[in-house]
């Protein structure tokens, strides 16, 4: 076939033009979908709320998390050094003195903004916003630039300083169902993806929906004062969106519009 | 390929194409796809009960290929209602620790050289007996048994008939006055330990000196209870008001804060009540029908003035004015302690009393249980053959009381799973199952006074030659008795005992029952259980009457110090546990290392800036700190954690802080200098 300098340039303009009309179409899609709340597609939008005025900042939420997502052990050394990563902790925010100081103690998971700061600055695309809402790590394509750690204004995005270590017998307990990170990757709290996953394989087992509870994260589960509520916040009857428009929740650091999926209820009454 | 015009030109296009692409199709190219979990091996749930600590949490051990993995709480279980403590998250590197001991172990070398020698249980059994005998041919007490206080459960049962076979009056229990509730006040008010705080009932709760949040008894239900005061019932919050010399957790959850020198929160309770009972704001009907000895009592508070308590105690008396308003106004309210002094805990609760805040339906009931026969902290005037330390650490938690005893004691033995320090000098180590290898068979009351009857098997085979404890009390048992040894005698003996309490089969599939509500019943009727069946406050009156007010600074020693217990440590255990090590301090983010906190004043005073190393010295001796200076703290108070500072306790405990306990004195105000480290 013989084809004319101009006709086949011709070509490849439409093409590289349709190319981008579909991609920008998309996008522009993507935006309204997310104006609209992104309920249009039915797709759960996975959310947590904190009741401050119920915890107590008693940590078992840190220790079940840790022990779900086979998190390091710590020393001396490495706390020494602030590297002891924990991907839910408690955050004392204290203010005033003796003898009337207020102090609240908030835990911290990831805030699994819907507007991810960290994720705009990973050159690799090691991490991304899932369809549901969860902010992923891939830790296989994460080459340890720490960018996305300093983007998190929550900082709740942790650098594996060195590759973690279990003693023979302790390394029995780890959990089958998360990978343990290397040396010199991103981590971060996932909600307990793994868990979304398991609960989704036992419902099509039983060939039906994704129920309300049938996927909790394990510092909900652990919470003995009950203060954390985790669910789709796109089922405007279940709790945690209930939750979510009380007049007592708040999101930290709500003015950089990162648009968290962690709320926070204040305390009082 | 010929580089010609004209493939340049398709190239460049195709190229150029593709490095414009825009970001979405990027985002279909390069955007992860989520893999399925990796496939794993058979799964089992089972059900058990956690043994982390004495307060029987139902929880639920996820089993992949045989080994636990995660655990979880029971959601109908009525004492933890599915909540975790953070203990019951790390039970599984309990499990896993590489320090468990593995065979029993006998001395070699000098007491306290770290010298053992594997052996035989059958030889431990035979050596211990030898020394009972020994002992009682000699005409001394032949064994004395020391435990924790407060459980009721298969094991103790067995340790009581081995003591009892053994001699009489020889069970002792080991207090930890910053994580008991004030039982020498109930039992000495009252007439029984076996008491319950219902404490949802109240709309006023007052804590005098205890860190309820971080040290109650029972974790769980403590934080439970807190989110049911504050959000529970509807339309109704409870206020909270805490009275510490430290802004502790329970502190900075209450309403309000009130600040106070340590060792005075009996002072003050006594000055709320002479004000109450002044403008006659006390429950007169309750006080004639319930109680005796309130006049000598009203007599004998006298000098216990608003203004010389607010002196004494360095707090405004505007504030204790308000808080006695506040007694007055909200009703019923509930005022708790810890077990320090015999003064202070009466005294505190001696606001119970005068508000009527006990009796049926109330925030304070007496349980229907028997307390058991066994005395606290014993002085041993006469050392007995055999010393049996059933998982306690005393010369961790009590140190100045117990080196002297249990350096001189003939013979010590320690059931453990872990080499603590007081196992480090006994002669004999008995090593016990972790919590997850052990059936349970255990009553419990909730806090809501429910009687509770757990009983489970174990979630996972033992892993090392280790015993449950009732199986090594048994032993010592029938070796005393001179019965031949029965491998299986502790099996049976569980089954047969599971049979007499109706709670057979013993549960552990994911499907069963572990617990069921016990055959006893709940909360007795009456006040007291005292022969008179009324609460006697005569004892307090004297005490008060004859009491010593706090003496002024002393210069060589011009701070006092103030011990807490995280909950991470509570009862002095779980250093060895590096998850827990992680959560030694939510307040302050600390972890790892032994901290005290300071007054910025007091820190100027002394040339200290913030994370210094520090000595804190007292007339006892010194310790190391880290220093935190927090505007929190009250000035001239250093406050320091108890639960680091071990010399043995596996290899994340060992060697890691300081302990405080060491520079302390026992039921008083202990006065500290800071010198810059």
């Amino acid at each position: 076939m013989t084809e004319s300098r101009r006709s086949f340039l011709e070509k490849c303009a439409l093409s590289a033009g349709a190319f981008f009309a579909a991609g920008t179409g998309k996008l522009w899609g993507k935006k309204e979908r997310e104006k609209k709340g992104a309920g249009a597609e039915g797709g759960p939008r996975w959310g947590m709320a904190i009741d401050l005025d119920k915890c107590t900042g008693c940590s078992a939420c840190v220790v079940a998390c840790s022990q779900e997502n086979n998190q390091m052990l710590g020393s001396p050394e490495e706390a020494a050094m602030g590297r002891i990563i924990r991907w839910m902790q408690i955050l004392p925010i204290q203010e005033g003195e003796y003898p009337s100081p207020r102090q609240k103690l908030v835990p911290m998971p990831c805030q699994q903004c819907e507007d991810p700061p960290c994720i705009k600055v990973c050159p690799v695309y090691a991490t991304f916003l899932n369809e549901e809402g969860i902010v992923g790590q891939v830790y296989s394509r994460c080459i340890g630039c720490r960018y996305c750690v300093n983007a998190c204004p929550y900082t709740c995005k942790f650098f594996t300083w060195e590759a973690p270590q279990w003693p023979q017998q302790m390394a029995q307990g780890l959990n089958p169902d998360i990978s343990v990170r290397p040396k010199g990757v991103a981590e971060k709290c996932l909600f307990c993806h793994h868990r979304l996953q398991r609960a989704k394989e036992q419902a099509s087992s039983e060939g039906r929906p994704l129920r309300e509870g049938d996927y909790q994260t394990a510092c909900v589960e652990a919470c003995p004062a009950k203060a954390i509520t985790f669910g789709d916040l796109h089922d405007k009857e279940s709790t945690v969106s209930r939750l979510s428009s009380s007049p007592r929740a708040f999101h930290l650091l709500e003015e950089l519009g990162t648009e968290p999926k962690v709320t926070y209820l204040k305390e009082g009454a | 390929m010929e580089i010609s015009r004209r493939n340049l030109l398709k190239l460049g296009t195709i190229f150029g194409a593709g490095s414009l692409l825009p970001g979405c199709a990027k985002e279909i190219v390069l955007k992860p796809k989520e893999d399925a979990p990796p496939p794993i091996g058979e799964e089992k749930f089972l059900r058990t009960v956690c043994g982390m600590c004495p307060a029987g949490c139902g929880i639920r051990v996820r089993n992949v290929d045989g080994r636990p993995v995660g655990v979880s709480g029971i959601a109908d279980h009525p004492v933890n209602q599915g909540g975790l403590c953070p203990k019951g998250a790390a039970i599984l590197q309990e499990l896993y620790h590489p320090d468990r001991l593995k065979n029993p172990l006998a001395r070699k070398g000098v007491r306290g050289s770290g010298k053992w020698e594997a052996v035989s249980w059958e030889e431990a059994f035979k050596s211990l007996g030898e020394g009972i005998s020994k002992a009682r041919a000699n005409g001394k007490l032949p064994l004395a048994a020391l435990s924790t206080p407060g459980t009721e459960d298969i094991h103790r049962e067995i340790l009581w008939e081995l003591a009892g076979a053994a001699g009489k009056n020889n069970l002792f229990t080991l207090r930890f006055p910053w994580g008991d509730l004030a039982d020498d006040a109930y039992e000495k008010m009252h007439g029984t330990r076996n008491t319950v705080w219902n404490l949802t009932r109240a709309k006023l709760l007052v804590s005098f000196g205890f860190d309820w949040l971080q040290s109650h008894p029972s974790h769980v239900e403590a934080q439970r209870v807190f989110a049911e005061l504050r959000r529970g019932r509807s339309g109704s919050r409870a206020h909270i008001v805490q009275v510490e010399p430290r802004f502790s957790v329970s502190a900075a959850k209450a309403d309000e804060w009130i600040a106070v020198r340590p060792g005075t929160g009996g002072i003050l309770a006594l000055a709320v009540a002479r004000r109450l009972i002044e403008e006659g704001a006390y429950d007169a009907d309750f006080v004639r029908a319930h109680v005796r000895g309130f006049d000598e009592f009203k007599r004998n508070i006298d000098s216990f003035s608003i203004r010389r308590a607010s002196e004494a105690a360095g707090v405004p008396e505007e504030t204790l004015r308000l808080l006695c308003v506040k007694f007055l106004s909200l009703k019923p309210a509930a005022v708790i302690g810890n077990r320090g002094t015999p003064f202070d805990q009466m005294a505190v609760h001696s606001l119970n009393v005068i508000l009527g805040n006990a009796g049926p339906g109330k925030p304070f009931e007496v349980g229907a249980r028997q307390d058991e026969k066994a005395e606290d902290d014993p002085d041993f005037k006469e050392l007995p053959g055999v010393l049996l330390v059933d998982r306690v650490n005393p010369l961790f938690t009590s140190p100045a009381r117990w080196k002297k005893i249990l350096e001189e004691a003939p013979l010590v033995a320690t059931v453990s799973p872990f080499l603590t320090e007081t196992a480090m000098v006994s002669d004999w180590v008995l090593p016990c199952h972790a919590s997850l290898e052990q059936s349970h068979l255990s009553f419990h009351a909730s806090m809501d006074g429910k009687s509770i009857l757990n009983a489970a098997r174990g979630a996972v085979a033992p892993a090392y030659d280790t015993k449950h404890p009732g199986d090594i009390f048994l032993g010592l048992l029938q070796n005393i008795q001179k019965k031949n040894t029965d491998a299986h005698a502790f099996d049976s003996h569980f089954s047969s005992r599971l049979r007499e309490l109706g709670a057979e089969p013993p549960a552990g599939e994911d499907s069963a029952d572990i617990w069921r509500e016990s055959p006893l019943p709940s909360p007795r009727r009456s006040v007291s259980v005292l022969p008179s069946g009324k609460i006697e406050l005569g004892e307090l009156a004297g005490l008060a009457s004859s009491f010593h007010w706090p003496a002024d600074e002393d210069g060589d020693f011009p701070n006092l110090l103030q011990l807490f217990s995280p909950l991470a440590f509570s009862r002095g255990e779980g250093a060895h546990l590096p998850y827990l090590m992680s959560i030694a301090g939510p307040q302050s983010a600390e972890m790892w290392e032994t901290w005290a906190e300071i007054h910025p004043d007091t820190a100027r005073k002394h040339g200290i800036f913030d994370k210094d190393g520090v000595w804190i010295e007292s007339s006892r001796g010194r310790i190391r700190a880290k220093a935190r200076i927090t505007p929190a703290a009250v000035p001239g108070v250093v406050s320091v954690p108890i639960g680091l500072g071990h010399s043995a306790y596996g290899r994340w405990a060992q060697g890691v802080g300081s302990n405080p306990l060491e520079i302390a004195g026992e039921n008083e105000t202990t006065r500290v200098r800071l010198t810059r480290a």
